[in-house]
């Protein structure tokens, strides 16, 4: 192994290109997870050709940053303009965007971006040391693990808003039952589509969440009226200090670890991970009422869970030849087109290569956190031009790239009416983060407790007694029963119904 | 008031409507093979407890417009949400009304022309000083984005039908 | 950046062409799979000879799910101007015989690849054979649980149709590629059903066992492997590729892509991809006309397999 690594080190030294393709593919990735609609699977897939004319370790070198740079750059634009640039930031917006919003963009920026250095590093190298285990861990979970999986997340719905616990499951069964919508993945009956031939596939997630994030806002700060000149003018771009980044270390190490298995998982990715590793720092913080209101932590979790997702994701990919994401789906698709056959052998028969992309990752998480804290004061600046400007150029740049994405009209369609379902849930406190939760884990747990129920054999009993599903089961069924009661102990009900106020985010 | 009155007649629409899609995933399809697991099984749990927990919370609104019909005292939070700026609603309307607008005009008149007509009409919703700046600001954010996208990520744009797709075909 | 393209455009086709100054700009071809899949591949590998023929670029669309009803609406939503195909195959022929798209609405064009598919078991099963497979489910019909990917689609009319033959009643439970894949080698699985060309890595590294091949002939990478017709059961359908285009399209543009397409199907370096996935045995290139004869008969067979299987 140790041979393998320095061969590999070698070869990067020998080639100063793979430094700037490794430069250039964390920029290119940047910049599509940061433009909203496009994702970093455009981002891989568009690389592809361009693939052609390296070797299949330099195309894997340029694959592999964009992926890296794609998972942080959707943070940006959640956090600047509350518009998710990619799904797996849309957890980011949640409190990065409140925190910008007092005026702290810069501190916002820097945790994002050093959280995200901080997963992708730990991802990569559990990658290196870990991924054969790993692997087998990731084999251990069938459908009935992943529902289990699911519920953990979901059961966090009734207190993730801060709000009443009725208006959180009101707000995550909204969620549900819009993931309801399309196809039925085992029977192929349509549900919920109204005869609309579009609607089959279901609900576009990108789609969805730039609508309740970015167009709900847009719309929202417009009605406002004008900004009385107290918070978007007094922008700082003073980023977090060491000890403030430090503060939030306990979070960073759950949701990486938590990421990294999560990404291993095949067909659940980096949304999934951010996902679950924002409701678990919030079950977990000590100040969870700061939560939705610009919380460090809360942007530390999203993005060192789905950066960590990234390294995860590669371990099926490089132990079994599986993709463990619709990223790397794509990036097995590069390694075939150069002859490289992707699978348990690839470890022995390819070391140099799969080295030299971990030597990649690591270097592209680096120079993400090196450029990235220069670039983060730059686009802290953004903030200080005129919302009546910026507002609308916002509704464009959304538009524009969710139809880019599919070249899809239906898909733009989908984003104003989720525009106006974001409106909706804040004009009613109904929590968007209970929402997006439910729309999120809503098909895997469906999909999964129903594939599970098959193999089962219909037996519930012996779906639930697995080691691994009845040990998230129990830990899912006591979080929810100790939130409920702490938000017993906290709110009397004797003085009516407390009502959240509306969410800003 | 209104407000209040308001989420009462919301939360009773959303529980009739979860009742009424309890039924229609009732009347899905049924499929032989996997009958136990059936399409309509998990639709099924999801809408009972939406139902349940929409009736639960409207229960709660009216029993709180019961006991104060007339607003009573209004705790902060409430003060929060009944504060509605003036002109909120026309704005609000003007702004929804232009999205919409610009989403049939990308189908129609293709990006570029699009774009800039309601870049320009957009920012004239809120006042600002620097008439200029919104003037030059929409044709080159128009012509930036364009050639972003068409020439920089080689991605396509909207181009419009009939004369606006052969004017866009020729620009990009 | 444009004109230089359209001038190197009409350079290449400057030589005996049929449609002379077609294709002036990029041809996109929609298809239903994921982004990376062994459609998505298909389509990378045609066209880059194509490519280098006419100097146009020909991008796979990838719109997937909904059984791939939204990437054929998308298709016939598009101009029929000769610059958006769509891939066609046996999950677009089922979609047909149950009547969620019309085919009618499509000219077909080409067809290039015949695939053959394997059941698969992982390396810890008791299983080996398909007679341990016969004896299992004599033991407990329907106990037997088989992964396949898409919900009544292709894999599920293959394995109904297996049943029948061998008066089995094996289960399919619908899976994402990649997880089928895992549930299989973890154990959650009893088998799977996949064509050779994605699960070669795992095959060669023995951690997937093919006990079956649902083809004319052994393969000849997989020499021990039986074929299904050779122990009794006639289940030789495979999964094939084709393109179709819009009915009103220009003629001329319409032999202009069958001879391209014609000649990336016979280049040296598109061979080498198809070889790689045993993709040579079965895939016999069909122009328009023996194409649509072809999807004919695949729709007479589809619709009666899926009448059998109570769709």
């Amino acid at each position: 192994m140790l041979d393998a690594f320095v061969s590999a080190a070698g070869y990067m030294v020998g080639n100063p290109m793979s430094f700037l393709l490794i430069l250039f593919s964390v920029i290119w990735g940047i910049v599509f997870g940061a433009v909203p609609g496009l994702t970093g699977i455009v981002g891989v897939a568009l690389l592809i050709p361009f693939t052609f004319a390296f070797d299949p370790t330099e195309g894997m070198l340029l694959l592999g940053g964009v992926y890296v740079g794609s998972t942080f750059g959707g943070s940006i634009a959640a956090i600047l303009f509350n518009t998710p640039g990619s799904p797996e930031a849309a957890c980011t917006s949640l409190d990065g965007y409140p925190m910008a919003k007092r005026g702290e963009a810069g501190k916002a920026l820097g945790i994002a971006l050093a959280a995200s250095a901080v997963g992708g590093i730990f991802g990569t190298l559990v990658l290196m040391f870990a991924a054969p285990p790993l692997a087998r861990l990731a084999l251990e979970f069938g459908p009935a693990e992943y529902f289990a999986l699911a519920v953990l997340g979901i059961t966090a719905i009734a207190s993730i808003g801060g709000g009443s616990l009725v208006k959180g499951l009101i707000a995550g069964l909204l969620g549900l039952a819009v993931a309801l919508i399309g196809l039925d993945p085992l029977t192929g009956t349509a549900r919920f589509t109204f005869g609309n031939m579009m609607l089959l596939t279901g609900v576009s997630f990108i789609a969805a969440i730039i609508g309740i994030f970015a167009l709900a806002e847009v719309l929202q700060r417009f009605a406002d009226g004008p900004p009385k000149g107290e918070q978007m003018t007094q922008v700082s771009t003073q980023l977090p200090s060491f000890a403030e980044f430090m503060a939030t270390k306990a979070t960073l190490l759950r949701s990486s670890v938590i990421g990294t298995i999560i990404g291993a998982l095949p067909g659940v990715g980096a949304t999934t991970a951010a996902f679950i590793s924002y409701s678990e720092a919030f079950r977990w913080s000590k100040k969870p009422e700061l939560f939705g209101k610009g919380s460090p932590e809360g942007i530390a979790a999203p993005e060192s869970g789905n950066n960590s997702a990234v390294g995860g994701s590669m371990i099926p990919l490089l132990a079994l030849g599986i993709p463990g994401s619709a990223t790397t789906a794509v990036m097995i698709g590069g390694l075939t087109i150069h002859g490289i056959v992707p699978g348990p052998m690839l470890m022995q028969n390819n070391s140099d290569l799969v080295y030299s992309v971990f030597i990649g990752m690591l270097l592209a998480n680096i120079l993400m956190l090196v450029f990235g804290l220069r670039a983060a004061r730059l686009f802290a600046v953004v903030l200080r031009a005129p919302y009546q400007l910026v507002g609308p150029a916002i509704v464009v740049l959304c538009m524009t790239g969710v139809f880019a994405l599919n070249n899809n009209v239906s898909d733009v369609a989908v984003m104003l009416v989720f525009g106006g379902v974001g409106f909706f849930l804040k004009s009613y406190g109904l929590p968007v983060a209970s929402f997006i939760i439910g729309l999120v884990l809503g098909p895997i747990a469906e999909v999964s407790l129903r594939q599970g129920l098959i193999l089962a054999d219909h037996d519930i009993m012996t779906l639930v007694s697995r080691p691994i599903t009845g040990t998230l089961l129990i830990l899912s069924a006591v979080s929810l029963a100790y939130g409920i009661w702490g938000q017993i102990r906290r709110k009397p009900p004797s003085d009516g119904t407390p009502d959240a106020q509306p969410e800003t985010s | 008031m209104l407000y209040k009155l308001s989420e009462v007649v919301v939360f009773a629409a959303m529980t009739i409507a979860s009742v009424a899609l309890w039924f229609t995933s009732d009347a899905l399809p049924v499929s032989k093979r996997y009958a136990q697991v059936d399409s309509d099984m998990w639709p099924k749990m999801v809408f009972g407890a939406l139902g349940i927990c929409c009736a639960i919370h409207l229960a709660q609104k009216v029993a709180g417009l019961i006991a104060a019909p007339s607003g009573g005292p209004r705790t902060l939070d409430e003060e929060l949400e009944a504060y509605v700026p003036q002109g909120y609603y026309t704005r609000l309307i003007v702004t929804g009304a232009l999205i919409i607008g610009y989403f049939f005009a990308l189908q129609y008149v293709g990006f570029l022309l699009a774009t800039l007509v309601f870049l320009w009409a957009g920012s004239f919703i809120l006042p600002y000083r620097n008439t200029l700046a919104k003037l030059l600001f929409a044709p080159a954010f128009t012509l930036l984005l364009a050639a972003f996208f068409s020439y920089g990520l080689s991605l396509s744009l909207p181009r419009g039908t009939g004369i606006f797709y052969d004017l866009s075909q020729a620009l990009y | 950046m444009r004109g230089i393209a359209l001038i190197a455009a009409v350079a290449t086709t400057a030589t005996p062409a049929l449609a002379s100054d077609y294709p002036e700009r990029t041809v996109e071809i929609i298809h239903q799979y994921g982004p990376g899949g062994g459609t998505d591949r298909f389509i990378r590998a045609i066209s880059e000879p194509m490519q280098e023929a006419t100097g146009q670029s020909f991008v796979p669309i990838s719109i997937t799910g909904g059984g791939g009803v939204p990437a054929f609406v998308t298709f016939m939503q598009r101009p029929a101007n000769g610059y958006t195909l769509v891939s066609l195959s046996p999950d677009d022929v089922i979609n047909h015989a149950l009547g969620r798209i019309d085919l009618s609405n499509v000219q077909p064009l080409v067809r290039i690849q015949y695939d053959q598919g394997l059941l698969l078991v992982s390396k810890d099963s008791d299983i080996r054979s398909l007679d341990d497979v016969l004896a299992a489910e004599a033991e407990e019909p329907g106990g037997l649980k088989v992964g396949v990917t898409g919900s009544a689609g292709f894999d599920d009319a293959l394995i109904g149709l297996f049943n029948e033959e061998a008066g089995i009643e094996l289960g399919t439970v619908p899976f994402g590629a990649a997880e089928m894949v895992s549930n299989t080698l973890g154990g959650h699985l009893d088998m799977m059903y996949e064509e050779y060309g994605p699960t070669r890595g795992l095959i060669e590294s023995g951690d997937l066992i093919p006990i079956v091949l649902f083809s004319d002939e052994r393969l000849e990478e997989l020499p021990n492997v039986p074929t299904a017709a050779e122990l009794g059961y006639d289940v030789t359908l495979g999964r094939w590729r084709g393109f179709g285009i819009r009915p009103s399209t220009d003629a001329a543009q319409i032999d202009t892509l069958v001879s391209l397409f014609k000649d990336a199907a016979a280049d040296e370096g598109y061979k080498k991809v198809e070889a790689d996935s045993a993709l040579q045995y079965r895939s016999e290139f069909m122009g328009p006309d023996a194409f649509k004869t072809f999807l004919d008969k695949e729709v007479e067979t589809y619709s009666t397999i899926m009448n059998q299987l109570g769709y």
